[in-house]
């Protein structure tokens, strides 16, 4: 296949291959076969299907559009106006509270309050387009957003919300990334729209990166493909400093992190009673 | 093993958090603005830059607030006075009665005049939402003045990422302890200032000199 043989000689061309594949989210086993021997990729399992990936990115954007929004508004989604129903098991959003954003040297409160309504409008954007194409959307899942508060990740303090946004940011960037590469996705309709979210996180994580380091808040490495801003980390940009490249995560990888850092589970962590859709199981970290 | 791993990462991350820069402790004044009622003006000076004001008003009913403040452009008053330009560069946050943030904001101010002096918008402007009546604690400071980001309310006071004596502006120049600062809305009082349009490129560039280089280039090139 035309894009086997273009990734293989990509590999063979890169000063740091072993690097390069993780970028490029090819499962280990193949990456191992490639590296050893040189040969061809093995043929990839069939993709998701364009609405199942649409479909666990709602779930991702139900859980940004609520912690934002409670952080700078002290409401849920719905309270400020935004549709939440649709199949699947429905579920409140528990922990949060408003967050005191009286530290402004870097607009933390202002910035706050723009990407809300950036991941409000994704969750009405999904939601329509599912709509449209004559789709129901999967219903928002139970959210647990004190699920890292005992880590000090949450609501207490601008240190805590700043961790945890840059948390869901990243993992934000790296879900879309690897969705767009997926075949049922670049080939539809939809690519241009999920281009543009992917855009918009990625001004999101910049943002929250650079107010993590000017801030000093740490924030810890979640998996092998996480790249950890300052002070704990050394780059300011979420990309590879040997590629270029931004990470990119399977669903399955996102939900080992969204689930409480677990492997072949359908629930925990912040979806108390799992993701909504399909798309709703952990697999291996990245 | 998920276990364990689970641990070392909660571990590392309360770790992190309690990781703070040690920043100088901010001296803390106090005013008293009583019910608001109508247009208000309150203008004065800070003593140093390691300084913050904590002013406590109430409304007596449910009101929309516009605070803004024109010390650092200058421009008039709600109370129909006009402030001089060369004031610091501020920082507002409100709070309700019990400490609770409420909203914060620094530079630029929508309805902020440029200072001449130094090209620059450095006042501060908050618009809230529907307020309850009540008691609300309005903080003004230079905007090197803030809460720490560990800060969850008001008690937790201050810090300075600043020198603790002069005042400077994001660029450095000098400025003074100068402060306007002016409320409407409360109680249904106003006018609330307009916010005018975002000027077009080409409507602005003859002020940023755009227009000036162009004809100059064209100059040189013909």
């Amino acid at each position: 296949m035309k894009d086997e043989k273009l990734i293989s000689n990509l590999v063979a061309a890169s000063p740091n291959r072993r690097s390069l594949l993780r970028t490029l989210g090819i499962a280990s086993t193949a990456a191992g076969a490639v590296l050893a021997t040189g040969s061809k990729l093995s043929a990839q399992a069939a993709p998701p299907s364009v609405v199942d990936v649409l479909q666990f990115a709602l779930n991702l954007e139900y859980l940004e559009a609520e912690f934002y929004t409670i952080a700078t508004m002290g409401q849920t989604i719905d309270q400020v106006g935004i549709g939440i129903n649709g199949t699947g098991t429905p579920g409140p959003t528990t922990g949060g509270n408003q967050v005191n954003f009286a530290n402004n040297l870097v607009f933390t409160g202002q910035v706050a309050m723009e990407i809300g309504q950036d991941e409000r409008n994704h969750v009405t954007l999904l939601r329509g387009a599912l709509t449209q194409a004559g789709i129901t959307p999967i219903a928002k899942p139970a959210i647990n957003l004190a699920a890292l508060a005992s880590a000090g990740l949450g609501f207490g303090n601008i240190v805590q919300f700043l961790a945890l946004a840059r948390v869901f940011e990243d993992i934000g960037v790296t879900a879309y990334g690897g969705a767009a590469g997926l075949s049922t996705v670049a080939n539809s309709p939809y690519i241009g729209t999920a281009a543009q979210i992917l855009a918009a996180e990625a001004e999101h994580v910049g943002n929250i990166r650079l107010q993590c380091a000017r801030l000093n808040v740490t924030t810890p490495k979640l998996d092998g493909v996480d790249i950890v801003p300052p002070p704990a980390g050394t780059r300011f940009i979420s990309v590879d400093g040997t590629t270029g490249l931004s990470s990119v995560r399977t669903p399955g990888q996102v939900l080992y992190l969204a689930y409480g850092m677990q492997a072949g589970v359908n629930r925990g962590g912040f979806f108390p009673n799992g993701a909504n859709g399909t798309l709703n199981t952990s697999s291996a970290s990245a | 093993m998920a276990n364990k791993k689970t641990g070392l990462f909660l571990l590392a991350l309360f770790l992190g958090t309690l990781s703070v820069q040690q920043l100088k402790a901010v001296t803390v004044t106090t005013g008293n603005w009583g019910t608001l009622s109508g247009p208000f003006t309150s203008a004065g000076t800070l003593a140093n830059q390691n300084t913050a004001l904590q002013a406590n008003f109430t409304l007596a009913s449910a009101s929309q607030l516009t605070i803004f403040t024109n010390s650092y452009g200058g421009g008039p008053n709600a109370n129909g006075t006009t402030a001089s330009a060369g004031g610091f560069m501020p920082s507002l946050v409100l709070y309700n009665g019990a400490g609770n943030f409420v909203a914060g904001q620094i530079f630029p101010s929508p309805v902020g005049r440029v200072d001449p002096a130094t090209g620059l918008n450095g006042d501060s402007y908050i618009r809230t939402g529907n307020l309850m009546a009540g008691n609300y604690i309005l903080a003004i400071s230079d905007f090197q003045v803030q809460q720490p980001p560990t800060a969850s309310t008001l008690a937790d006071g201050f810090i300075n990422y600043g020198s603790g004596t002069n005042f400077v502006d994001v660029q450095g120049n000098l400025r003074t302890g100068a402060y306007s600062l002016n409320i409407t809305g409360a109680n249904g009082g106003g006018p609330t200032p307009t916010i005018p349009e975002p000027a077009t490129f080409w409507m602005a560039a003859p002020a940023l000199g755009i227009a000036a280089m162009w004809m100059r280039r064209r100059k040189a090139n013909s």
